[in-house]
């Protein structure tokens, strides 16, 4: 039989014969292993609170122990337990139980176990008589709108609860709950308002006992006891060891609620109990209750729930909307229309890639009315675009869909104008930026998109890693009007910062390839920009003075000229793209410009007058450059000399056709110590004083070389004239006393007073016949200096005495001195 | 360090053996987060059950001392389990010598009255001749003798039928007997504890339930086995009519001495011709009956003074006076089982109540005189006496 029935109280006859605790009806083929399980479930002790001498209305108010239990072999055991006081012996602590043992499972009941609660089929007393009809009937207690009232008062319970009831399902971390409840038909509620909860499959797993003294010792997953059970609700048990579930807070465990509780929750506040069946109908028996299982129950009553139209936290939404998504074939469509209400209405607890993710599937499994779903979508999207990232996937199926469905486009641009407006005003990566704009594209919104041709993907289109995106966005879609502004753009970048526009130009570039199909009409800079590029790529553009000269010949034709000096400026600009200008280059430039305003202008003279104090030398292009520049400017009757370039191009080429004039302006400057380089005004210095000391110019004993002396003196200064007696000493010291006739050239040059001359020089000169050729006297002989004498009478005749004074000076200053010589050669 | 038995599982070990269970204090922890429960397998299988028991770690440390810190989570516990079942043992069980008495007889015999009523006995009257004190050792004992002695003593209710152990998990009532030595010229205490297996008749009526359920008998320190005399024949005639409350006849005294023998030895593995060493005190009870049936100015009518040791003489005299009687009730066969199954033993007679219960609508109820016990705790003193707990006066 599937059904046993076991009846067990304390008696004064039964099946054992003798008085006592013992089976008195029982199958008469009962197994005897089956017996003792049962007897094992029957126990039943009063509460300790219960009266001592409890009359007939205190038996009927003692709580009734429901026990459901599940045997190891799959069999069950339905224990209906009521205290009945005294025993046939007149002592206390009797009890009836009424069980059912249920071989095959509890199936055969046709009901929940706990719908067995004050089932009028349950005996409680040896007594009554053998009732007729089913073997159990469901109690009258046990109805849905009682459960919903008694709901509705725990509400603040139900959650904690429900989601214990479930954990205590998982074998490794399941625990026992503890229902404290002072009537046992409260504890008998909560277990039917579990159960209903819970998947059928799970249902009839879940043991129960509505009442017992000694939770400690009951085998079954929920509890029922009274507060003044044999429980110590100390902090370990409450905490650690059991689910406790009290009226008094702080004698329960911490509330720790599942996602699916608070939703079942839910579903019991708004009296909706139908959708548990509705939305578990398909799961099958989970075997182990472990964190997939409880996802997929959260998901599927989250879905059933939302679909119609149940409020649910956040977290609810989420899962239904999760849940259907992944479902997308399977048995989710019944609940899609519900679900997208849903989820239109409380779009913002659903994040967006889930949003979008559920706009896809609904789109695949044939849904219609996805439109307002597509167009909350799309405002979600636009409004945060300024802070995540649009999911590829999502924005690809999105615009697929706009563009394949022109009137759902206008419904859902008329609601995402303003947004897109507000987005695109403000600062935007790039990549949002082309997402944007191929929204608005596909939404008919392309004039929302014109501030950002110059604001931002003109500069993106220059600089940044998402240039080749823009460009190809600019040739495959975007509006004429974004791309004229973006051209526009371009063409002020060609003419303010053109080496910005070059370094975005290699000629594969596809900003590059986008530039050579676009309409440039209006835009010369850029034009000659872009020919100047392509010619260079084609290896048709020459030198960089060629190229120059292309530049130039192209801005001048355009209609719409620059001024000659920006056209120059842009033009070496253009061509020169940051690379240094040469010196030579330079004055080639200025060779070509030639009008001094325009070199002016054009910043082609600030460059030369940088590259000449940079030079640091005086070769041939620096000087070159530098009498190009001080022929320009001797044009340019408004400008005054650059002390520079006069110095560079003066020292640079000193020869004989060197004017007086420029050797003395030279000489001007040196001596006043010009604003100049330090090395280019030391090398003007070496240049200047090799020229006045070079020996072969001396020996020329012309008057040339007297004014040029005479200039140094007037016009050096101190420091330039020590320069010059400095540099005497070392070139010249040795060529003295080797040529007699430099010697005398030396003495003629040197001897005379200078007109004009500073008394720097009175003591440079003196300085120099001491020093440079007082010595060579000596050294010459006596032979040679009547030869240097001769050259100064031949050339100088005026100055002859002079020479012969001099030279006597010289010749007894060394004996007047030479005391100890004189001593050495008069002695005997 | 000592050997203990453990009052549940009834293991023996040393006590350097026991383990400590945390006590996962969310307080004072090294970690910051209190030990999480585990499942504690040897509980579960202790229980017998199919759901796993779940509660704070056990591990194992010096069993000598006190208390430990929990390896994990560093809050020093003093809770000590058995190392074989994780049963908590009471505080100072491991500290002192226990001794297990089992508490048997057969249905009606007044077992749980005669406990609650024994134990009220040893901490007031007894406690005061011997400068004793006896108190329960753990919450739950503490929570059941509380239980019945307000309903026996306060409310005048009789203890509830005791529930068959194929029912529920019988557990043991704990005590603490302690007693003032003077020994040269100190005075200590010495401290026992005392473990009592109150059963129900039930479990005594076939030697399989005695040995399904009933099987702390084999590890028991002494056994009191309370006897009816209104199950005897010859007394149940004489009383007829006077005893308003005549119980129905159950298993035979002499057939439950010999179940118990045989489960012993049969535990112990034992000959089944040896006999058994384990102290057996044979009591009959409800003696407030019995006047009719006893001489005038009987023993067994008068509670004995034992101050402060106990009276061997007035035992043996009780012991000759109950001997004589069964002889006369069963014609022997009682003694006889138990001559034949236990070296040590004696026969006693006793009242838990002093009189007959009161029988109301509500239930029995204590005698309407009140309760005035006989000689409840001459089989208990006896016991103490040979576990060398108390000395005898000096017979002269």
């Amino acid at each position: 039989m599937a059904i046993q029935e076991f009846h067990y109280t304390s008696a004064e006859s039964g099946l054992r014969g003798s008085p006592g605790f013992q089976f008195v009806k029982a199958p008469a083929d009962a197994d005897p292993s089956v017996l003792r399980q049962v007897e094992s479930l029957v126990a039943y002790e009063p509460p300790r609170s219960a009266p001592a001498r409890p009359t007939a209305e205190d038996l009927e108010r003692m709580p009734v122990s429901l026990s459901y239990s599940r045997l190891p072999d799959g069999s069950a055991v339905l224990c209906n337990t009521t205290y009945t006081g005294l025993d046939y012996s007149g002592r206390s602590g009797n009890f009836y139980a009424h069980a059912l043992y249920l071989s095959e499972g509890p199936q055969a009941l046709g009901m929940q176990a706990v719908e067995a609660w004050r089932s009028p089929s349950w005996q409680h007393s040896a007594d009554e008589p053998p009732r007729a009809g089913p073997a159990l009937q469901p109690g009258p207690v046990m109805t849905t709108a009682r459960a919903q009232a008694f709901c509705a008062d725990r509400h603040a319970r139900l959650a904690c609860f429900l989601s214990d009831v479930l954990r205590g399902f998982d074998p490794g971390d399941g625990k026992q709950v503890i229902v404290v409840e002072d009537e046992a038909d409260d504890v008998a509620m909560w277990l039917y308002v579990a159960c209903a909860s819970l998947p059928a499959a799970l249902a009839e797993r879940l043991t129960f006992t509505t009442y017992t003294r000694r939770p400690y010792l009951s085998p079954h997953a929920v509890i029922g006891i009274s507060p003044d059970a044999d429980f110590s609700f100390s902090y370990a048990e409450i905490a650690h060891h059991y689910r406790v579930h009290h009226l008094d807070p702080d004698r329960s465990s911490p509330a720790d609620p599942l996602e699916w509780a608070e939703i079942a929750a839910e579903v019991w506040r708004a009296c909706r109990i139908d959708l548990f069946s509705s939305a578990y109908g398909w799961l099958p028996d989970p075997g182990v209750v472990d964190s997939g299982y409880v996802d997929e129950l959260t998901g599927v009553l989250a879905t059933a729930a939302a679909a119609h139209g149940l409020w649910l936290p956040a977290r609810g939404v989420v899962s239904a909307v999760t849940w259907a998504t992944s479902r997308t074939g399977q048995d989710a469509e019944r609940f899609w229309g519900g679900l997208m209400e849903t989820a239109v209405r409380r779009h913002e607890d659903i994040p967006l890639a889930l949003l979008g993710a559920m706009c896809q599937a609904a789109s695949r499994a044939g849904e219609t009315g996805t439109g307002s779903l597509v167009a909350v979508l799309v405002s979600r999207l636009v409004a945060a675009v300024t802070e995540e990232e649009p999911d590829g996937g999502t924005t690809r199926w999105l615009l697929a869909r706009l563009r394949a469905e022109p009137e759902l486009a206008r419904v859902v641009a008329a609601r995402t104008r303003s947004g897109l407006d507000r987005v695109l005003s403000g600062p935007l990566p790039v990549a949002r930026v082309l997402w944007l704009a191929r929204l608005a594209e596909a939404l008919g919104l392309e004039d929302t998109l014109l501030s950002t041709g110059e604001r931002i993907l003109g500069p993106a289109l220059l600089h940044g890693p998402e240039t080749d995106a823009v460009a190809e966005y600019l040739a495959e879609h975007a509006d004429r009007h974004l791309r004229d502004r973006v051209l526009d753009y371009l063409n002020e970048v060609a003419t303010h910062e053109p080496e910005v526009l070059l370094a975005a130009l290699p000629g594969s570039s596809p900003v590059a390839l986008w530039l050579a199909t676009a309409d440039l009409t209006g835009r010369s800079v850029l034009i000659v920009t872009l020919d100047l590029v392509r010619a260079r790529a084609e290896g048709t553009a020459g030198d960089n003075v060629t190229a120059f000269q292309r530049v130039m010949t192209a801005l001048r034709s355009e209609p719409n000229v620059l001024p000659a000096g920006a056209v120059i400026d842009l033009a070496i600009k253009v061509v020169w793209n940051g690379t240094p200008v040469s010196v030579r280059e330079a004055a080639e430039l200025v060779h070509l410009v030639r009008v001094p305003e325009t070199v002016r202008e054009s910043g082609l003279w600030a460059l030369c007058l940088a590259l000449l104090a940079n030079s640091g030398a005086l070769d041939r292009d620096v000087t070159g450059l530098a009498q190009s520049l001080r022929q320009i400017a001797a044009r340019d009757r408004s400008s005054r000399e650059e002390p520079l370039v006069v110095l560079i191009a003066v020292t640079g080429r000193l020869n004989g056709v060197t004017t007086l004039a420029d050797l003395c302006e030279a000489v001007s400057l040196l001596g006043r110590q010009p604003p100049i380089p330090q090395k280019l005004r030391v090398a003007a210095e070496e240049t200047l004083l090799g020229w006045y000391l070079d020996p072969l110019r001396l020996r020329e004993w012309s008057q040339r070389l007297a004014d040029e002396l005479g200039c140094l003196a007037r016009y050096g200064g101190r420091r330039l004239i020590g320069e010059y007696v400095r540099h005497a000493r070392e070139r010249l010291s040795r060529e003295v006393r080797k040529s007699a006739e430099l010697l005398a050239c030396c003495f003629a040059l040197w001897w005379p007073e200078t007109d004009g001359g500073a008394d720097d020089w009175s003591e440079a000169r003196q300085v120099l016949l001491a020093d440079v050729l007082a010595p060579a006297v000596k050294k010459l002989g006596e032979e040679r200096l009547v030869t240097a004498g001769d050259r100064i009478h031949r050339q100088r005749r005026e100055m002859y005495p002079e020479w012969r004074h001099w030279l006597d000076q010289q010749r007894t200053r060394g004996r007047r001195l030479g005391l100890p010589w004189l001593i050495y050669k008069k002695s005997p | 360090m000592s050997m203990i038995v453990c009052p549940y599982c009834f293991a023996r070990f040393t006590s350097r053996r026991l383990q400590f269970r945390c006590l996962q204090s969310p307080h004072g922890t090294r970690t910051g987060q209190p030990c999480p429960s585990e499942v504690d397998g040897p509980l579960t299988q202790f229980l017998g059950r199919a759901t796993p028991v779940r509660s704070g770690p056990v591990f194992s440390a010096n069993g000598n001392r006190a208390r430990t810190p929990c390896p994990t989570c560093g809050v020093i516990t003093s809770k000590r389990v058995c190392p074989q079942c994780h049963n908590d043992l009471p505080g100072g069980y491991a500290n002192m010598h226990g001794r297990i008495i089992a508490l048997v007889g057969p249905k009606t015999s007044g077992k749980s009255t005669y406990t609650t009523i024994l134990v009220r006995e040893l901490r007031t009257r007894v406690g005061n001749a011997f400068d004793s004190a006896v108190n329960v050792m753990d919450d739950r004992t503490a929570a059941e003798y509380a239980d019945r002695e307000r309903r026996l003593y306060d409310e005048g209710q009789l203890p509830a039928a005791t529930a068959p152990a194929g029912t529920d998990l019988v557990y043991p009532l704990l005590f603490r007997f302690t007693l003032r030595v003077r020994r040269f010229l100190r005075t200590r205490s010495r401290s026992s504890s005392l473990v009592f297996f109150d059963t129900a008749g039930e479990d005594l009526e076939t030697a399989d339930s005695t040995a399904r359920h009933v099987h702390y008998l084999a590890e028991a320190d002494g056994i009191i086995l309370l006897v009816d005399p209104l199950q005897f024949g010859p007394v149940r005639d004489a009383l007829n009519g006077r005893v308003t409350d005549m119980p129905k006849q159950g298993t035979p005294p002499d057939r439950i001495v010999a179940i118990i023998g045989q489960l012993i030895r049969d535990r112990r593995n034992r000959s089944g011709g040896s006999r058994l060493d384990i102290p057996l005190a044979v009591a009959l009870t409800k003696v407030d009956l019995l006047p009719p049936l006893l001489d005038e100015g009987s023993r067994l009518l008068r509670c004995a003074w034992h101050d402060g040791a106990l009276d061997r003489a007035d035992l043996r005299e009780v012991d000759d006076e109950v001997r004589a009687h069964l002889q006369d009730w069963d014609e022997g066969a009682l003694r006889r089982q138990v001559e034949a199954d236990f070296s040590r033993h004696a026969f006693f007679a006793l009242s838990a109540l002093g009189g007959e219960p009161d029988m109301q609508d509500h239930g029995k109820t204590t005698p309407k005189g009140g309760i005035r016990p006989i000689r409840p705790e001459d089989p208990v003193l006896w016991l103490f006496h040979l576990f060398g707990l108390i000395r005898a006066k000096k017979e002269h």
